[in-house]
C-alpha cells in the first residue's frame, strides 16, 4: 500500500521551476531516498508534502489524506527534521520535547525517547549549548514525539562529521525496523546507497531516474569507472575508441570511462597516453555507484 | 487545550531567562521607584504654601477659601494677585490659586474657572500641586453638581490627597513596566521567524492563531506578576496605597498589556529583520517612557510637544492608573482612557494581522 502519493507536482519560482511534474509513490515501511544536487528541488518537493508550501499543481496524498485541504490532519501523522532546525536557545532539550510534544494528539514514552537518541545526559541542557550531533539528535526526537507514521528529513547527515553522521544512519535503521516510514533527501551517494530501499534521483526540479540503488546501477550496463585527469596532447574523442568503454563523460581536464572490462580499457588508456606523452594523474577506478549514475544521466556530478 | 498552557508555559520561562527583559521592564521601573522615592518622597510632605488670590469676594469663593485654609497638607496664604505671584517667582509660594471676579456668577450659569500658577521647573511641586488642587476642584465639581449644598467642600476630600512624588510615581512606573514589557512581542516574533523556529512549528498541527495567543497571554500574565511586584515594593517600602479597587486595577494592567502587545506587533509586521524592529520598538519606547506622564507630568509640556503626548497610548495607562492607585476612581470615570486604548487595540491588530508574514 502507497503511504504518500505524489502526483503531477509542479511549483515554479518566478521562472525557475523547483519541481516539475513531479510523481511517485512511498511504500509503507520503506526509506525512500530523494538524491540529487543542491538546488534539484529536493527540499521544496519534501515541504510541499509536509504542507509547509503549496504546490502550483498537483496532488499529495499522505496517509490516504489530501495534503492541500487537511493540512493539520496531515502534520498529526508526520514527523519533520528540516534541512536545518534551530529551536528557542533559552529553552532547555527536555523543555523543548515537551513543548513539542503538546502540539500533538498522539504522543510517545518521553523517558525512552530521550534514551533512544542518547539525550538522557543532556536533558536539563540549554539548547544553546549542545554540539552539532546533538542538536541534530534532539531535531529527530522532535520528529519522534507524536509516534509518526511517515518520518521526513531533510538532509539530515549535512553537516556532520564522520561519526555523527553513522550514529544517525543507525538511528535511521533502528527507526526503519519499528516499522516507520521514511522519506529522506540527501547529496551523498553513499547515504542513498547505504540507507534507501528506494531512491529518486532528482535534477532542475524533475525526477530523472527512480529505482532500488541496485537497479539504478544495474541499469546503467557497466560495471565500473575509471576516474582521471590528463595532460595536453590528447583529443578527447579517442577515448571513445578505447576497448570495452560503454561511454564516456569529460570535464574539462577530468574524465570518466564507464566500461563493463576495467582491466582492457585500462590497458587501452595507458597505450594510448604513452603515445601522445600526456600525463595521466588522480587516476582511480572503482565499482558502479550512484554518483555514476547521476553523472551518467546529467553529465555532472552530484556535489558541483 | 494542555498543549496551549505547556505554549504558554514555555514562553513565559523564555521571557524571565531573558535578561534584557526583565532589566528592562522590572528593572527600570524598580530602580526609578527606588531612587526618585528615596530622593523625594520619604516623609510625609510638609504642607506647602498655597497663595491664594480671592477677587470674586463672593459667597461661594469665600467658602472655597475657608475649605483650602482648614487642609492640612496646604498653608493657604491670602493675598493679591501681584503679591502673590511675586511670592511664587521668589519661591516663598509653591502654587498661586487665584479666584477671578465673576467667579459665583459664572458657577450659577453653569461653568466657572480657577486659576492656577506653578513653577513648571519645580517637578515635585508641579506633580504635588497639581494632584491637591485637581482633587480640590474635583470635590467642588462633584458639589456643585450632585449635592444639595454646592458649597460645602469637606476636609476629608482634600486630606485624602496628600501626595507625595512617590504616590504619583508609583502608577506611572507600574505603566512604564507594562510598555517595556510588551513593546518587544513582535521582535521575538519575526526573531523566530528568522531563525526558522516559526518553519519548524510550521509543520506541527499548531495553528498560528494558537501561537500569538499562547505569546499573549504569556506577556499578559509576566505583566500581571510585575506590576503585582512594583505595587508590593511602593507599598513596603514607601506606604504607596492602593486607593481604587485591585479589580479594575487588574484590568487596565490587561487592557494596557494587550494594548502595547499590539503595538509591537504593528512593528513586527512593517518591519521584516528583528534587528531594524528593535531599534524601531526602542525609538517609539524612549520617547513614550517620557513624554507619557510616567516620571512627571506632561500636561503642561511645550504645546508642538503635546499632539505627541495625546498620541501615546501610555498617556491614557498613566492616566488611568493614577486614578484607580491614588484617587481610587471607578472605571466610569475615566472611560476616555479605556476608550483610547481599546481602539488602539483594535486598530493595530486588525493592521498586523493584515500584514503579518509568516514566512
Amino acid at each position: 500500500m502507497a503511504i504518500i502519493e505524489v502526483a503531477g507536482l509542479c511549483k515554479s519560482y518566478g521562472k525557475v521551476k523547483a519541481a516539475h511534474e513531479v510523481t511517485f509513490n512511498v511504500e509503507d515501511g520503506e526509506v525512500f531516498g530523494i538524491l540529487g544536487p543542491n538546488g534539484a528541488g529536493k527540499t521544496t518537493t519534501l515541504e510541499i508534502i509536509e504542507g509547509l508550501r503549496t504546490a502550483d499543481s498537483g496532488s499529495v496524498r499522505v496517509c490516504d489524506i489530501d495534503v492541500l485541504k487537511e493540512k493539520r490532519a496531515v502534520q498529526e501523522l508526520i514527523g519533520v527534521q528540516l534541512q536545518s532546525t534551530t529551536l528557542f536557545d533559552e529553552l532547555t532539550v527536555m523543555e523543548t520535547i515537551h513543548l513539542f510534544q503538546g502540539l500533538f494528539s498522539k504522543k510517545v514514552n518521553l523517558t525512552s525517547l530521550v534514551t533512544k537518541l542518547a539525550l538522557t545526559d543532556k536533558q536539563k541542557s540549554p539548547v544553546k549549548e549542545l554540539s552539532g550531533g546533538q542538536k541534530q539528535r534532539l531535531a529527530l526526537a522532535l520528529a519522534l514525539v507524536n509516534d509518526p507514521k511517515v518520518l521526513f528529513l531533510d538532509e539530515p547527515t549535512t553537516g556532520l562529521d564522520p561519526q555523527a553522521r553513522r550514529s544517525v544512519w543507525e538511528l535511521v535503521q533502528e527507526i526503519r525496523s519499528n516499522g516507520k516510514t521514511i522519506v529522506l533527501t540527501t547529496h551523498y551517494m553513499e547515504e542513498a546507497e547505504s540507507l534507501c530501499d528506494r531512491v529518486a534521483v532528482m535534477d532542475h526540479g524533475k525526477i530523472i531516474a527512480m529505482d532500488t540503488p541496485r537497479q539504478l546501477i544495474k541499469n546503467l550496463g557497466f560495471d565500473n569507472t575509471i576516474e582521471f585527469s590528463i595532460g595536453d596532447g590528447l583529443d578527447v574523442r579517442e577515448l571513445e575508441k578505447l576497448p570495452s568503454v560503454k561511454s564516456v563523460h569529460n570535464k574539462e581536464k577530468e574524465h570518466h570511462l564507464f566500461t563493463q572490462d576495467p582491466q582492457a580499457t585500462l590497458l587501452g588508456l595507458m597505450r594510448l597516453a604513452q603515445e601522445r606523452s600526456a600525463a595521466i594523474s588522480d587516476l582511480r577506478v572503482h565499482t558502479a555507484s550512484l554518483e555514476d549514475v547521476f553523472i551518467s544521466l546529467t553529465g555532472r556530478r552530484l556535489r558541483e | 487545550m494542555k498543549g496551549f498552557w505547556r505554549l504558554v508555559h514555555c514562553q513565559m520561562l523564555m521571557l524571565w531567562r531573558n535578561k534584557e527583559y526583565l532589566v528592562a521592564s522590572f528593572g527600570i521601573a524598580f530602580v526609578s521607584m527606588v531612587l526618585f522615592g528615596y530622593l523625594f518622597g520619604v516623609e510625609g510632605s510638609s504642607p506647602f504654601s498655597l497663595g491664594l488670590v480671592d477677587e470674586d469676594r463672593s459667597t461661594t469663593s469665600s467658602t472655597l477659601v475657608e475649605a483650602l485654609k482648614i487642609s492640612s497638607s496646604l498653608d493657604v496664604q491670602q493675598g493679591e494677585r501681584e503679591n502673590e505671584l511675586e511670592g511664587l517667582r521668589s519661591g516663598k509660594r509653591r502654587v498661586v490659586m487665584v479666584i477671578p471676579s465673576g467667579f459665583e456668577d459664572g458657577l450659577a450659569r453653569g461653568g466657572s474657572r480657577i486659576d492656577v500658577y506653578f513653577d513648571q521647573g519645580n517637578m515635585v511641586a508641579a506633580t504635588q500641586a497639581r494632584a491637591v488642587i485637581q482633587a480640590i476642584v474635583d470635590g467642588l465639581n462633584r458639589q456643585l453638581t450632585g449635592a444639595l449644598d454646592p458649597i460645602t467642600i469637606k476636609e476629608e476630600g482634600i486630606t485624602a490627597k496628600r501626595l507625595r512624588v512617590i504616590d504619583s510615581l508609583t502608577p506611572g512606573l507600574v505603566g512604564m513596566m507594562i510598555m517595556w514589557a510588551n513593546m518587544f512581542v513582535g521582535v521575538r516574533l519575526i526573531s523566530w521567524r528568522e531563525r526558522g523556529i516559526l518553519k519548524r512549528l510550521g509543520v506541527t498541527p499548531l495553528r498560528p492563531f494558537n501561537l500569538i495567543s499562547s505569546q499573549i497571554v504569556a506577556h499578559v500574565i509576566l505583566s500581571f506578576l510585575q506590576a503585582a511586584l512594583l505595587v508590593a515594593i511602593g507599598w513596603l517600602l514607601f506606604k504607596v496605597s492602593v486607593q481604587g479597587s485591585y479589580l479594575t486595577l487588574s484590568f487596565m494592567i490587561a487592557l494596557g498589556s494587550l494594548c502595547i502587545l499590539s503595538l509591537g506587533y504593528i512593528i513586527g509586521s512593517f518591519i521584516k529583520k528583528s534587528e531594524s524592529a528593535n531599534a524601531v520598538a526602542m525609538l517609539i519606547s524612549f520617547p513614550m517612557m517620557f513624554l507619557s506622564g510616567s516620571y512627571f507630568p506632561t500636561d503642561s509640556a511645550p504645546s508642538f510637544i503635546q499632539p505627541l503626548v495625546k498620541l501615546m497610548p501610555l498617556t491614557y495607562l498613566n492616566h488611568a492608573l493614577r486614578e484607580i492607585i491614588n484617587n481610587g476612581s471607578a472605571l466610569s470615570s475615566f472611560r476616555t482612557d479605556i476608550f483610547v486604548l481599546l481602539a488602539w487595540t483594535l486598530g493595530s491588530l486588525v493592521l498586523s494581522i493584515r500584514i503579518f508574514r509568516w514566512q
